[in-house]
């Protein structure tokens, strides 16, 4: 619980970025994480929303980042490639334990 | 195109975002449209991130030892620099100058409080507006109900404005701007003599301003005791009001205050008690004091229910189911009056931001000049640890200092300007423009301006000095081909030459327009002739003796010598006074009754204005009611004897009425060519010209004359002087200068907006000049290489003067574009020309294009005679 007494429980669009980052693993920049997002769940996030929360999240220590290598179809540009870190996955972890938990304890209220 | 805007949107981006995001926007280019309005959000929301994280920082505290280093060193450096400090300061000035001056006028127009007055803040004007746009006169008695219905008034005085005849015992007769007042005008003004007392029951008499005093009165020490002329009437002079005070409306220039008590004694034709009488309208208007702790809305409600009283005793009541008491808080113009001023300065203040604005980018322009040749030091502050908010403070603080001193020098200026146009325009709305002074509010005006222009000026430059290549500029290269500084400063020039040709443009129709409207031919002669007024009527009320004076004038006026031909009139040509009725034949059918313009004019009036006689003749002497004739005579317009009979010749003879069923006909004796009596730029109207036989109030006299106007004007000044000493001429005028009266505020709008265009081109052809100077500079090494590798002198300049007009013809692309926006603000004041005119547009593009050539020349010439080796061992 070290994360949530510091830093506060990872909010859901700070999950669903960190989960398609996860997914895009080594290939994950800001475009390429709102398509992903937008692939699976329909959701379409906002361009500056995916920048504010990626800078959110690296400030928390969660995410790093370096530049990729330049690509001429980027006009010559490098990408920030994201990834996820040690302490991002427990936080992404511990986010999903604290809900699940909730949900069970919630579960026999919701089916009666 | 969205290239262009993506790398403009990338350079206001967050810094640390910068390069991150690059790459996104060029890849979602790729994509799609749309990526500019994206790449706007994004940066938006990051900018909002990006400032929540920044306050959540502990804020840096606001230093007054930071602040005096920073002016200290922008002190210092622009000293270093007094050739570069002057130009900025200039040019600044002129851009500030224009806009104090018109603010200025505008200030004193509608703005400055008017001198001497208590509480002004406490007073409220009002007056009876019309809905259609006029106002309405008001009675005494009708103000003392006004204050009975009023408790948030404590007191009310009533004015009407008035041309007076004043006259001193040594001095020659004048007419003045004067004001019958109610006794109690200048105790609600709240008003102290500056010598004697003000009105009394016990004393009658009158108040001069102390202009008047000093200039007529010869500040005559005697007062209350003095005594003076007033329309031919004795009266003693009881105070002089306080100095600068010259009436309750900022235009209005009164000399003389009569009280209304002495109204029937200035003017004869009074017989009944005008104070008592509910129905004589005697003010036009009236000036209330507020309460203590009153409210202007309370006051609007007692008058409301005073209107209603009114309207109910008043045996006239007809008007007041339209007109209604209107009240302005303060000393107030009229509506109409605030609305037409308010319309032609928002026109010159617009004028005025456009050059101000190509004022900023000149300075701007030259400042990133600047620039270029301190990088060496912003790079040293930088190496040193400065950070970029620092170095953009000081840049900024250097701009407010030239900004400053721009201003101060732009008041000067203003005080100059407003001198070269006092006398140079006649303007019958305006006062003496001499008379305008810079005060508190045309100085927090041009304090604010400047302030305004010191951050347009500023903000290009401090952004630029910062975007620099440390370790390059230390070393000292300095050999780039073309700095960002200076794309910067091409897209200012383009935009200068732009705003430049639409003012260009906006100058040159207006002063075509103004040529249109001087070559008018209103169907008279306009090159000799003269006119001037005079009314005995103010004198004397005695018919016969009024007849006697026109007639004794009229004899010794054709006496003068250089005189032609001189005829009676009453109203003067493009005075706009006339008379409109409906005229129609006699026996005709009562829907051929035409509306028609009423001129009384005496004989050998065609003659001296050089109107053609069409048909018929022109009145004689003879043309009188007389018990032998059947019935009076009429000349008629050639439009409207054509539209009654036929034709000119068919009129002769034939009888029209005017005015009521039943009113005596009126025999057609001759018929008049058309003419533009009254406007000068409308189409001529019918007219009917009935015989100057009565012996009205006043009339004028129409003078055709050879040879040169000035001392024609003081014979016939002398003239009627010879005929009665106590009786002044006045509106004596030229027919050019009638019209250049009718035009007036058009001539100033025209020539201030030809004035702002030229020195808006001048600093265009500035900014290209410094710009092309600068690109030479830094393209020395290439021209040296191109010298070398044998490219003429004729080459090299047709490189540079190229690269010139090509600035050029973008600017001008996008000024054509701005002008056919912009001109439609000036269509209501055009005649003769439209605002798309062709001839119009490929001047002012002519005008831009040799004026950016001869910028050219220098840089051109200079980049041709690079000596290669010289060049090139650098």
């Amino acid at each position: 619980m070290s994360s949530f007494s510091e830093k506060g429980l990872l909010g859901e669009l700070e999950q669903l970025v960190m989960l398609a980052v996860m997914q895009r693993q080594g290939e994950a920049h800001a475009p390429a994480i709102r398509d992903t997002i937008d692939d699976r769940t329909g959701i379409e996030l906002a361009r500056g929303t995916v920048y504010v929360t990626l800078d959110r999240l690296e400030r928390k220590g969660y995410l790093e980042s370096r530049f990729g290598d330049p690509t001429p179809e980027r006009g010559g540009k490098a990408k920030r490639l994201f990834r996820i870190t040690a302490s991002g996955t427990r936080a992404l972890a511990e986010a999903e334990r604290a809900l699940a938990r909730m949900r069970a304890a919630a579960a026999p209220a919701r089916s009666r | 195109m969205t290239r262009l805007i993506l790398a403009l949107l990338l350079r206001l981006s967050p810094a640390r975002w910068r390069e991150s995001i690059a790459g996104d926007f060029e890849e979602d280019r790729h994509r799609g449209p749309g990526a500019a309005w994206h790449a706007a959000r994004v940066i938006t929301r990051l900018w909002i991130e990006e400032l929540s994280i920044r306050r959540a920082r502990p804020r840096r505290r606001f230093s007054m030892h930071a602040t005096s280093v920073h002016i200290r060193q922008a002190l210092r450096a622009l000293l270093m620099r007094p050739a570069y400090s002057l130009i900025i300061i200039t040019t600044l000035a002129v851009g500030i100058g224009a806009n104090a001056a018109v603010f200025g006028l505008a200030n004193w127009l509608m703005f400055r409080p008017v001198p001497a007055v208590h509480e002004p803040h406490r007073l409220v004007t009002v007056r009876l507006a019309h809905p259609a746009g006029g106002i309405m006169t008001m009675s005494h008695p009708e103000m003392q109900a006004m204050l009975d219905h009023t408790p948030a008034l404590s007191a009310m005085a009533g004015a009407m404005d008035a041309e007076l005849h004043a006259a001193t015992d040594t001095g020659a007769a004048a007419r003045v701007e004067g004001e019958i007042v109610s006794a109690n005008y200048f105790d609600v003004l709240g008003l102290q003599p500056a010598r004697g007392a003000f009105f009394s029951a016990a004393h009658p008499g009158v108040v001069v301003s102390h202009d008047y005093w000093m200039t007529a009165l010869g500040a005559a020490a005697n007062i209350p005791g003095a005594t003076m002329f007033v329309n031919g009437h004795r009266v003693p002079v009881l105070a002089v009001a306080p100095k600068g005070f010259t009436g309750a409306t900022r235009s209005a220039t009164v000399s003389l205050w009569v009280p209304s008590t002495l109204r029937t004694v200035v003017f004869p034709g009074y017989r009944t008690d005008p104070l008592a009488n509910m129905n004589s309208g005697i003010y036009i208007s009236m000036v209330g004091r507020l309460a203590n702790g009153a409210s202007i809305e309370q006051a609007r409600h007692g008058l409301a229910a005073a209107q209603t009283a009114v309207a109910n005793v008043h045996p006239r009541a007809q008007r007041y189911k339209v007109a209604r008491y209107a009240i302005d808080e303060g000393l107030s113009a009229p509506a109409y009056e605030r609305e037409r001023l308010g319309r032609a300065f928002s026109l010159l203040l617009g004028m005025g931001a456009l050059l101000l604005l190509l004022t900023c980018a000149n300075v701007g322009n030259v400042m990133l000049a600047g620039g270029t040749t301190r990088r060496a030091e912003v790079a040293t502050r930088q190496a040193l640890g400065a950070s970029r908010s620092q170095i953009v403070a000081g840049v900024l603080t250097e701009s407010a200092l030239l900004s400053l001193a721009g201003g101060a020098v732009a008041l000067g200026l203003a005080a100059l300007v407003n001198a070269f146009m006092r006398g140079t325009i006649v303007l019958p709305f305006l006062p003496e423009l001499g008379a305008i002074a810079v005060d508190a509010r045309v100085f927090a005006f041009a304090f604010a301006v400047s302030a305004a222009s010191a951050i347009a000026a500023g903000v290009l430059p401090a952004l630029t000095a910062t975007r620099i290549d440390l370790i390059g500029t230390l070393k000292g290269s300095g050999r780039s081909v073309t700095s960002g500084g200076l794309r910067a400063r091409r897209a200012l020039t383009i935009a200068q030459v732009a705003v430049s040709l639409t003012l260009l443009v906006g100058g040159f129709l207006l002063a075509r327009s103004m040529r249109e409207r001087q070559a008018i031919n209103p169907g008279f002669d306009l090159a000799p002739l003269m006119t001037f007024s005079v009314e005995p009527g103010y004198h004397t009320d005695d018919l016969a003796r009024r007849r006697s004076f026109y007639a004794d004038v009229m004899t010794r006026v054709t006496a003068v010598p250089g005189v032609r031909s001189a005829a009676l009139g009453w109203s003067r040509p493009f005075g706009l006074m006339a008379d409109d009725g409906m005229v129609g034949a006699v026996n005709g059918a009562a829907a051929s009754e035409v509306p028609a313009e009423t001129f009384t004019v005496g004989p050998r009036y065609l003659e001296t204005m050089g109107m053609p006689l069409v048909a018929g003749r022109e009145f004689e002497q003879s043309d009188r009611p007389q018990a032998n004739q059947p019935a009076s005579t009429v000349m008629l317009s050639a439009s409207l004897a054509r539209r009654l009979f036929g034709s000119a010749d068919a009129a002769i003879g034939r009888l029209v009425q005017q005015g009521f069923e039943g009113s005596p006909p009126l025999q057609v004796i001759g018929v008049a060519g058309d003419a533009r009596l009254r406007r000068a730029f409308e189409p001529a109207p019918d007219a009917i010209y009935k015989p100057f036989h009565t012996a009205p109030s006043w009339a004028t006299v129409h003078v055709k004359f050879d040879g040169p106007a000035e001392p024609i004007a003081g014979a016939l000044r002398e003239a009627v002087r010879q005929a009665d000493p106590a009786m002044p001429v006045f509106d004596m005028m030229t027919a050019r200068e009638a019209i250049a009266r009718q035009m007036s505020e058009d001539i100033l709008i025209g020539r201030l907006t030809l004035a702002f265009a030229l020195i808006a081109t001048l600093l265009a052809a500035v900014g290209l000049y410094g710009v092309l100077a600068q690109a030479v500079a830094e393209r020395r090494v290439e021209m040296g290489i191109r010298a070398a590798l044998g490219a003429g002198p004729g080459r090299v300049l047709r490189l540079i003067t190229g690269d010139a007009l090509r600035m050029t013809a973008t600017g001008a692309i996008a000024g054509v574009g701005l002008s056919l926006w912009l001109t439609r603000y000036l269509e209501s004041r055009l005649y003769g020309i439209e605002r798309f005119d062709v001839l119009t547009f490929a001047a002012a593009i002519l005008v831009i294009v040799l004026t950016s050539l001869a910028a050219a020349v220098i840089p051109a010439s200079r980049a041709s005679r690079v000596d290669p080796v010289i060049a090139l061992r650098r």
